[in-house]
């Protein structure tokens, strides 16, 4: 059984959107965290090293990480073919995107938010500007990062420029908003957004 | 087969090491990037179709290709299991592999960043508090001898580079990490992969 440690409308909520796509058997508890602007407690409760949001747990097994918990979870829960397992053709280009949001696309952003030049060379990531023209160039070629088939990764980038909205984070395109669009347009995420509850 | 795209002591070193483990036939090409004093020169714009940003890591397996450092462990180390380098898809320590695995490259690598660059001196940088990160790596490698557990996995091999870095400097002097570098360096892969990247 996995346990989503969750607030609502955070990172965390996007695992709710996953965990509906992937039809796995899952319970939501609800915990509080320090908030960038100073409000809300650490909940002792919560497993994750730093106390954010999001983190799962297996069976007392603790995942967190956006990234490893959504590799974790499509590869436990393969029936619904969220994500390419093992062997597959396309394993290569999952686990790539997937650890590109991990050590490129969210350190650029918060870079961005830190108002901080990324270093070239020694950084791991990149300005979002550039990490944005090798989504969007992704993008153009089919519909989802992979391609033709919607997958876990899909779940992390479309909630991600959701979130980010007309903010500016993240420059305007519209192949990304068509892209959030079809993303979002999914059962499981109106779903998912009914679970989320509400601060 | 494996190509590995590699700059000499750079982050596509700890890949060697994990390719020597590995055993499997690969072979090296040696690609120019920008490091991070400056010197060196960006890799030919032919490149940018195995790595978006012209860095390294990267790999072509049979045609697949995988890029960023976690992702080239995780795939490697899942596309050939009889190394017995990656916890298997049902086995508990999974959830600590992957972590890990991200960890490093997600959070690890910017708060490191940050704190070489004065980012964090007035208060921590959004990545997340370097206490908080160097506390949680210490008591996992107090309470065991590798990240995932009582098995050296491919995890350790991105963990261990950059505890190698920086212990003793912005890593405190503990006794922990010095018996977790003592037993890997002697393994024979890791001693291999030395006398190749120095080659």
């Amino acid at each position: 059984m996995i346990t989503l440690y969750h607030a609502p409308k955070t990172r965390s909520s996007r695992f709710i959107f996953l965990l509906e796509e992937l039809g796995a058997p899952y319970e939501i508890k609800q915990v509080t965290f320090r908030r960038a602007d100073g409000s809300g407690q650490i909940d002792p409760a919560n497993p994750h090293p730093h106390k954010k949001v999001p983190a799962i747990s297996d069976d007392g097994e603790v995942v967190f990480e956006s990234s490893a918990i959504t590799l974790y979870l499509t590869d436990k829960f393969p029936k619904n073919g969220l994500g390419p397992q093992v062997g597959d053709k396309k394993r290569g280009a999952y686990v790539s995107i997937l650890a590109y949001y991990a050590g490129v696309l969210e350190p650029a952003f918060m870079s961005k938010f830190m108002n901080v030049a990324v270093p070239r060379g020694s950084a791991g990531w990149v300005e979002v500007e550039e990490a944005m023209k090798f989504i969007i160039e992704t993008l153009s070629k089919g519909p989802y990062l992979l391609g033709d088939k919607f997958s876990g990764a899909d779940v992390l980038y479309a909630t991600t420029f959701g979130l980010f909205g007309s903010s500016p984070l993240l420059p305007e395109s519209p192949v990304i908003k068509d892209y959030v669009a079809r993303c979002l347009d999914r059962p499981a995420y109106a779903r998912a957004q009914a679970k989320d509850g509400t601060r | 087969m494996i190509t590995l795209y590699h700059a000499p002591r750079s982050r596509s070193s700890s890949i060697i090491w994990l390719l020597e483990e590995i055993g499997e036939p690969y072979k090296i090409v040696i690609t120019p990037i920008v490091y991070g004093d400056g010197r060196g020169a960006p890799a030919p714009e032919s490149y940018r179709a195995i790595h978006p940003h012209k860095k390294v890591p990267a790999i072509d397996h049979d045609g697949t290709v995988v890029f960023e450092s976690g992702a080239v462990v995780l795939y490697l180390a899942d596309a050939f299991p009889k190394a017995k380098l990656a916890p298997a898809i049902t086995d508990p320590e999974r959830a600590a592999y992957l972590t890990w695995i991200t960890y490093l490259t997600a959070t690890i690598s910017p708060i490191i960043g940050a704190r070489i660059r004065g980012w964090d001196t007035e208060s921590p940088s959004g990545f997340g508090t370097f206490e908080e990160m160097e506390d949680f790596l210490a008591k996992t490698l107090e309470a065991r001898p590798y990240v995932a557990g009582g098995n050296f996995t491919a995890a350790d091999v991105l963990v261990a580079a950059f505890v190698r870095f920086f212990k003793g400097t912005l890593l405190p002097d503990r006794k922990c990490y010095n018996d977790y570098i003592t037993r890997l360096e002697k393994r024979p892969a890791f001693q291999r992969a030395q006398a190749k990247d120095n080659g």
